[in-house]
């Protein structure tokens, strides 16, 4: 029956999305914008002399890729959460049979339907632009473990976003702390730099921290930068993330909701 | 002009009464600003790791550039920014009705009266960053090279108005506008760093077409003494034609308001 | 010279119709189906100085367009509208500094900080001085009893109280004509009248032309001598709500109530020229009678039985409205 709900509530977002679609392209041309400028400058560097441990086809693959991964591990629930936590509008969602994360989660995923076949002829025009230096790997099991991260990632991303707008039932203003986050984590996760360009001391703590497996982690399988072992033990601490973040949302909407009710909204 | 500064002091004291009633949120911004400008930085520190040069820039000249645009994204979110971001809200919900019967020029009404003082925060940041790295890269000052800055800055910002309100001025026709806020930003990004690590068609687009040079590079450059007189000349010219351009069309978008029917 | 000269004034709107769906989209760009509004037409009419004038009629019938083609807003479509001897869609500065606008159901004060703020925005620009300034305002705010809520900013308070601001930011430069769009529309009744009593007092005290656009026909009977009647843009009625319930309405009507049903064939007697109108008491009489008549069948009736309550009134103006309306919508569909 959830599953069932998950599923009609994507179909209304798709709708939805696809209303507003010209809004949508002009944010997926945003998404692109983004890597394309780091991308450029990162090619000046290289040209003038810049001695990379990345290689410039690894370099143009990375970036040209990027935007799709960060549109595929999107998230934008905190405010709304945080919002209709505030504002009490969270109680309708309350009487319906199936918990409310499933709302967020079906305007996650229907979004992003949407968003990807608009996203998609742009990253492949990009592709074709860059196609000298683009070196999308022959092994179809790199893609297979590529496509197998992205779920997990999305779902890092998601949990987390929604966990940190849930603290709005305590805290009065969440949204700096959203905005906080998304800034550092997009950073911590490789979306400006790639992690690998990062000083050397600093690996073991970035390949640790929760950020790396929402961006980072899937590229870096795709590129090619990681052996079997340590892509391995990165799909299970990707899933161990997911899982305490899980545990934390429960836990914190049992706590929550108490406090919600006790307010009276 | 007398009684356009006045009126425009009038509507700073508005936006900081406003934003006094709302002082929480104020320290976050500030705090916001501050983790923007690290990351930036960082940023700009990583790519250095690996060359001393970039197309002639070096590390300190660069994160001057940084700084210029901290200061200017600032400048732009402090007093552009807001009001564009309400006019395509005023025609919809029928304020703008308000706003046509005031006896002050409408486009100057509708473009200075918002302010968001928080971003003063990111106005500063810039400047003290630009400070730090000029005195890095070892800069000279003098009357001239800022006066130079000052205009290329000027230029720069009146270019991106002009862009911005003209867009937003379509808002009168189109309802979706809002959206084109967006690409600008995304555009604006490019302003990150010197226009000269772009090449050919891209660098022409971010000289002339969405003019983000004048803004950051073309002002940093003329701190370092490397200004071209030329490059003034053409902007100067170009935003005495932005903005006559943009008045002409907005008095004409005005002109042909149906004004939304209660 | 009088405040407000209208001749043929018309405002018509363009609008293109497409199907809806993918294939409407791609065939609007080929051929568009153009539809013409008439929102206003052919309007004319003179209104002087310290008139109180009404705007009437039903909704989307023109009112609050002539209303903004008089503030200046709209560009008219041919004819012409003089306000205070300006042409209002030149929207010169001198103009504008003569007049006000209110709207029911928009805000011009600033949300989020005290009222007093945003009045001395207006006084920056209008360029008021300062003393004059602080006058009028204590002046208004004297006769709109909200000195005390001058420091409180505008969302915590009331509706009623918000919009009695807004005519003392709309005032506070002195315009020799206020235009208001529904102004009582969603206050409290006590709040509707406080705002009534107001603008009687105001045009009185400063002789300020007064043009009103409202539903409520309180507003109109309380405020409006003169009252004019639009629909579908063109102007029905202009004159008198008086004058218009004797064209309109040429009857009263005359409610008894009886101690006990009087005998049917007696009644029918008594009131042979008049209309009965239906009453759930049997004990109670409606009658509509000629203006003429009106107090002859009181008599009549008072002889029929004992009767315990006795009244004659005007045909509410609602009806009279109604009636107008569906007289002229009947002379339209008339070829």
């Amino acid at each position: 029956m959830i599953l069932r709900t998950l599923w009609r509530h994507v179909a209304c977002n798709v709708a939805m999305t696809l209303e507003y679609r010209g809004a949508f392209l002009i944010y997926m041309l945003n998404t692109i914008a983004g890597p394309l400028v780091a991308l450029g400058v990162w090619l000046a560097a290289s040209e003038h002399g810049a001695a990379l441990p990345f290689g410039r086809d690894q370099l143009v693959t990375y970036y040209v890729l990027l935007s799709l991964v960060v549109m595929l591990t999107g998230t934008w629930a905190a405010m709304f959460v945080a919002e209709s936590i505030r504002t009490g509008s969270l109680s309708p969602l309350l009487l319906r049979p199936v918990p409310p994360i499933l709302d967020y989660l079906g305007n996650n995923i229907g979004e992003k339907v949407i968003k990807l076949m608009l996203l998609l002829p742009l990253v492949l025009v990009v592709g074709l632009l860059f196609r000298d230096d683009l070196r999308l790997p022959g092994d179809p099991v790199l893609w297979l473990l590529f496509a197998l991260s992205l779920p997990g990632a999305a779902a890092l991303a998601f949990l987390l976003d929604f966990v940190i707008g849930s603290l709005a039932f305590w805290i009065e203003d969440v949204n700096g702390l959203v905005r906080v986050k998304n800034v550092a984590g997009a950073f911590l996760a490789g979306q400006y730099v790639p992690l690998a360009l990062f000083p050397s001391w600093l690996d073991g703590f970035l390949t640790a921290q929760p950020f790396r497996y929402t961006i980072s982690f899937p590229l870096e399988i795709l590129t090619g930068q990681l052996a079997p072992e340590a892509a391995a033990q990165g799909f299970a601490v990707q899933l161990a993330y997911c899982a305490a973040l899980w545990g934390c949302y429960r836990l914190l909407w049992r706590a929550g909701l108490r406090q919600y009710a006790a307010a009276g909204a | 002009m007398r009684f356009a500064f006045r009126l425009w002091r009038r509507f700073a004291a508005l936006s900081f009464a406003r934003e006094a009633e709302y002082r929480a949120n104020f320290l976050v911004n500030v705090g916001e600003a501050a983790i923007q400008v690290t990351l930036a930085v960082l940023t700009l520190l990583l790519l250095y790791r690996y060359t001393d040069q970039i197309a002639g820039w070096s590390q300190a000249e660069v994160l001057m550039l940084a700084g210029v645009y901290r200061m200017v994204e600032g400048l732009i979110a402090l007093q552009i920014a807001p009001n564009m971001l309400a006019i395509s809200g005023a025609i919809r919900r029928g304020d703008m009705d308000f706003l046509l019967l005031r006896p002050v020029p409408s486009q100057f009404l509708v473009s200075t009266r918002l302010m968001a003082p928080p971003e003063l925060a990111n106005v500063l940041i810039g400047l003290g960053l630009a400070a730090y790295a000029g005195q890095l890269a070892g800069v000279a000052l003098d009357a001239r090279r800022l006066a130079m800055a000052a205009c290329f800055l000027l230029c720069g910002l009146l270019l991106l108005y002009a862009l911005w309100f003209g867009t937003v001025t379509l808002s009168f026709w189109l309802v979706q506008v809002d959206t084109l806020d967006q690409l600008f930003y995304g555009f604006f990004e490019a302003a990150r760093y010197p226009v000269t690590f772009f090449k050919g068609l891209v660098r022409a687009l971010l000289t002339f077409v969405v003019p983000v040079a004048f803004a950051t590079t073309f002002p940093t450059e003329a701190l370092l003494g490397e200004a071209d007189w030329r490059m003034l000349v053409a902007g100067v010219g170009l935003t005495a034609l932005a903005l006559a351009g943009t008045n002409r069309f907005w008095r004409y978008a005005v002109r042909h308001y149906s004004s939304a029917s209660s | 010279m009088s405040a407000i000269i209208v001749e043929h004034l018309t405002k018509t709107y363009r609008s293109y119709r497409r199907e809806a769906g993918l294939r409407g989209a791609i065939a609007g760009l080929i051929r568009r189906e153009t539809t013409v509004t008439r929102a206003v037409e052919d309007l004319s009419f003179t209104i002087e100085p310290g008139e109180i004038v009404g705007f009437l009629g039903p909704n989307g019938a023109g009112k609050t367009t002539t209303l903004k083609l008089l503030c200046g807003l709209l560009f008219p479509t041919s004819g012409r509208a003089t306000v205070l001897g300006h042409t209002p869609s030149r929207r010169e500065p001198d103009y504008l500094r003569r007049i006000a606008l209110v709207m029911g159901q928009k805000s011009m004060l600033w949300w989020d900080i005290p009222a007093m703020e945003t009045l001395l925005l207006h006084r920056d620009m209008y360029r008021l001085p300062d003393q004059e300034f602080r006058r009028t305002v204590a002046e208004l705010s004297g006769m709109l009893e909200v000195g005390h809520l001058l420091g409180v900013p505008v969302r915590k308070l009331s509706l009623g109280e918000r919009m009695k601001l807004e005519l003392l930011a709309a005032l506070v430069h002195r315009p020799a004509v206020l235009f208001l769009d529904e102004p009582t529309i969603g206050l409290d009744v006590i709040s509707q009248q406080r705002v009534r009593d107001f603008l009687r007092d105001l045009n009185r005290a400063s002789g300020t032309t007064i043009l009103l656009t409202s539903h409520y026909m309180d507003d109109i009977q309380a405020l409006c001598r003169r009252v004019l009647l639009i629909d579908h843009g063109r102007l029905q009625f202009d004159g008198s709500l008086a004058a218009l319930a004797e064209a309109a309405a040429p009857h009263k009507i005359l409610s008894a109530v009886f101690a006990e049903p009087p005998p049917a064939e007696a009644l029918r007697e008594a009131t042979r020229d008049a209309v009965r109108r239906p009453t759930d008491d049997p004990r109670q009489v409606r009658l509509a009678v000629p203006r003429a008549e009106a107090a002859d069948v009181a008599a009549r009736l008072l002889q029929l039985g004992r009767v315990v309550d006795l009244s004659i009134e005007e045909v509410p103006v609602e009806e009279i409205i109604r009636v107008v309306f569906h007289a002229a919508r009947q002379e339209e569909a008339q070829p």
